[in-house]
């Protein structure tokens, strides 16, 4: 087996909120390998987002990572020093968000923003890192990069926004790219356009990814490994096929339903939401809402297993073998 | 649309703006108790020296058995000519008057700003990235003592302090900036400290409120993110940002910081055009009084002008117009 590039281990992350501790994040455990792309998937409020600012420990108060231990590269980052850890970020983890109007600084030039971190963390003088950031506009296949460079955000559509996030976040040519759903605030062409996209730059840079949707169907298209996460835990972790054709919780088969099979079809939503993380069900935080609900599950809550050699499902009754296009 | 028709554009609006303010003082005048005329004649009507033919002809010079409208032309017509008439008191040209004190009040009013940011902007990010810390309520806790200080009374405690026990600064006086810089600098320190103080403790406050407000901001997240060093994060995202909405609230209060002007010039024996107001209205000399007015108006008007200027230069998203 090869040496994973980020293995997660008990990942715990809590917020202090007014109603008590919250863990945003309870006990999550995963690895991605080096050029592999694992997605998250998983309702509103799952903690897909912060897991993924855990990684690079941007969770700011009144959140704290309380346990848990992230390897990169077989180096536990919670054991740097905020110092060093400046140093992984953006250069070999790199971020890209969701919030595509906001991500950038709108008082100042997007080449002045990519030019930056090139200087930061490459030490280029200005004339290297003007050329580099050139470039990487062009590798991200931003459309006329110079005059980019001189714009300002706000002069730029959504789209081209988003590339130029994605710019900043490969200039250093990192190993790990993290993409906290991406493509959910644009429309969908230019969703396409974004993903085609990731797809040409992992090859081009041998990135690892870890993909956050909440959308399966784009899951699907970008990942190679998926983990399916519920009230900050992971309840399902394995490769794509087998989350597809033979997945073993109740919870990610719900999601699948939910996925509209053609393209006149409705959304339809799972029914019951999604609990406050303030006042967890008993036992599996998932019975409530579960379709194969029986009274240990109120009792106990269930660790994620391995049921299949690489199959990971946390539930006291996974299925196998669910048929998935299977209409109501 | 370029910055410079956009200043251009503002000027052109200051125009009505001045109009209204040059009636203003002049009906201000108008209604200050006391008769000009007797005042320079030195008598009042009703006593024993009073020469009635006299006090006619000076009136009639004077002007003031005209109508009121055919006044304020004739007047607004020398002002714009750069005539302020002849102080009362001095007897000399208003405009020599104002073309000595205007300067004195200009470097008072530039160190006063100065010295207001040199304290306001290190305790209000200081405070802003240390929330809810010792540090924090130390800076906030500065600021209200210093909103809420009377400038008189602080300016007694320094002068106290520094010229009469420690000697260390001069209690009164004014050296010119350009021919002795030292002396000036020990001249103005105190008066800067007083004009600038409460004007500080107000940019401290909003700073800090809008940097916190600005460290949550998504891009603030993502210069984190990219592992850009604390000071870059803080100074060139946060706090740049932080200043399109202090620099207005700033322009707001310049008000504050010019109506301290003459209470200070006149505490600290500082030559400005302020002190040369509150002499006037002392010694009812209506037309340095008017002018004095005018030209401070005028200031306070041309520096919300400055402070709109910075604002849109500032922010890149505003389109001038
Ligand atoms: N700053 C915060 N303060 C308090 N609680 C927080 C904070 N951020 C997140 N949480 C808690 O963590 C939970 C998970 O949030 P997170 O943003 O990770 O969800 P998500 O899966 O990314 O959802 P979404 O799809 O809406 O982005 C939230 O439900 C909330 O209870
Ligand atoms: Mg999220």
């Amino acid at each position: 087996m090869v040496q994973p590039l980020l293995e997660v281990k008990d990942l715990t992350t809590e917020f202090v909120s007014p109603r008590g501790i919250v863990k945003a994040v309870d006990n999550l455990s995963f690895t991605i390998a080096p050029g592999e792309t694992l997605g998250i998937v998983g309702e509103s409020g799952s903690g897909k987002s912060a897991t993924a600012l855990s990684l690079l420990r941007l969770i700011a108060p009144p959140g704290r990572i309380s346990a848990g231990t992230l390897l990169f590269e077989g180096e536990d980052l919670l054991r740097k020093s905020e110092r060093e850890m400046r140093d992984v970020r953006g250069k070999s983890i790199a971020m890209v968000f969701q919030q595509v109007m906001t991500a950038l600084d709108p008082v100042h030039r997007v080449g002045e923003q990519i030019m930056d971190v090139l200087r930061v963390h490459l030490r280029m003088s200005p004339q290297q890192a003007r050329e580099r950031a050139i470039e990487i506009l062009g590798a991200v296949r931003m459309p006329s990069p110079e005059q980019v460079m001189r714009r300002f955000p706000h002069e730029l559509s959504g789209g081209m926004r988003q590339r130029a996030m994605i710019a900043i976040a490969l200039a250093c040519r990192p190993k790990l790219l993290i993409a906290d759903e991406i493509t959910t605030a644009l429309d969908v062409t230019v969703q396409a356009q974004i993903l085609d996209l990731l797809d040409d730059i992992r090859r081009e840079f041998n990135l690892a990814m870890l993909f956050i949707s909440h959308d399966l169907a784009v899951i699907a298209r970008v990942c190679d490994r998926i983990g399916v996460m519920y009230a900050g835990r992971m309840v399902e972790y394995t490769d794509k096929y087998r989350l597809f054709e033979t997945n073993m919780h109740p919870y990610t088969n719900a999601l699948l339903e939910a996925v509209p099979r053609r393209k006149e079809d409705e959304l339809r939503p799972i029914a019951g939401s999604v609990p406050e993380l303030s006042s967890l069900p008993s036992g599996c935080s998932f019975h409530p809402r579960c379709s194969r609900m029986e009274p240990s599950c109120t009792r106990e809550a269930p660790q994620l297993r391995e049921w299949e050699p690489d199959h990971w499902a946390a539930c006291h009754f996974p299925r196998q073998s669910v048929p998935v296009a299977q209409p109501a | 649309m370029t910055l410079a028709r956009y200043i251009g554009g503002r000027l052109l609006q200051l125009i009505p703006v001045l109009f209204l303010v040059s009636v203003g003082v002049f009906l201000l005048v108008q209604i200050i108790p006391g008769d000009p005329v007797a005042i320079m004649l030195g008598v009042s009507p009703d006593s024993a020296g009073f020469n009635k033919d006299q006090y006619d002809t000076l009136r009639h010079e004077l002007g003031f058995d005209q109508p009121l409208y055919e006044r304020y032309l004739s007047w607004a017509g020398r002002i714009v000519h750069g005539d302020f008439g002849v102080s009362l008191k001095s007897r000399r040209p208003v405009a020599d008057l104002l073309f000595e004190r205007y300067p004195a009040t200009i470097y008072l009013t530039i160190v006063a700003l100065l010295v207001s940011l040199a304290i306001a902007v290190p305790i209000g990010v200081f405070a802003a990235v240390r929330q809810n810390t010792i540090f924090d309520y130390l800076g906030m806790t500065f600021s209200l003592v210093g909103l809420a200080m009377p400038g008189f009374w602080l300016a007694l405690l320094l002068i106290l302090l520094f010229s009469l026990k420690l000697g260390w600064f001069p209690a009164i006086g004014y050296a010119a900036p350009l021919a002795q810089p030292v002396d000036f600098l020990k001249h103005v320190a105190m008066p800067a400290i007083v004009l600038g103080t409460s004007f500080a403790a107000q940019l401290a406050r909003y700073l800090r409120a809008e940097t916190i407000e600005q460290l949550h901001q998504d891009y603030v997240r993502s210069a984190r993110a990219w592992g850009l060093p604390p000071r870059t994060v803080i100074f060139k995202h946060a706090v740049r940002n932080s200043l399109i909405s202090v620099v207005t609230v700033a322009g707001l209060h310049t008000a504050r910081l010019l109506g301290g002007t003459p209470i200070v010039e006149s505490i600290f024996g500082w030559p400005g055009v302020a002190s040369l107001l509150l002499d006037s209205i002392y010694a009812r000399d209506y037309p340095t009084v008017q002018a004095s007015v005018l030209i401070l108006a005028l200031t306070y008007v041309t520096l919300n002008l400055v402070v709109d200027v910075v604002y849109h230069l500032l922010d890149p998203r505003i389109r001038l117009a």
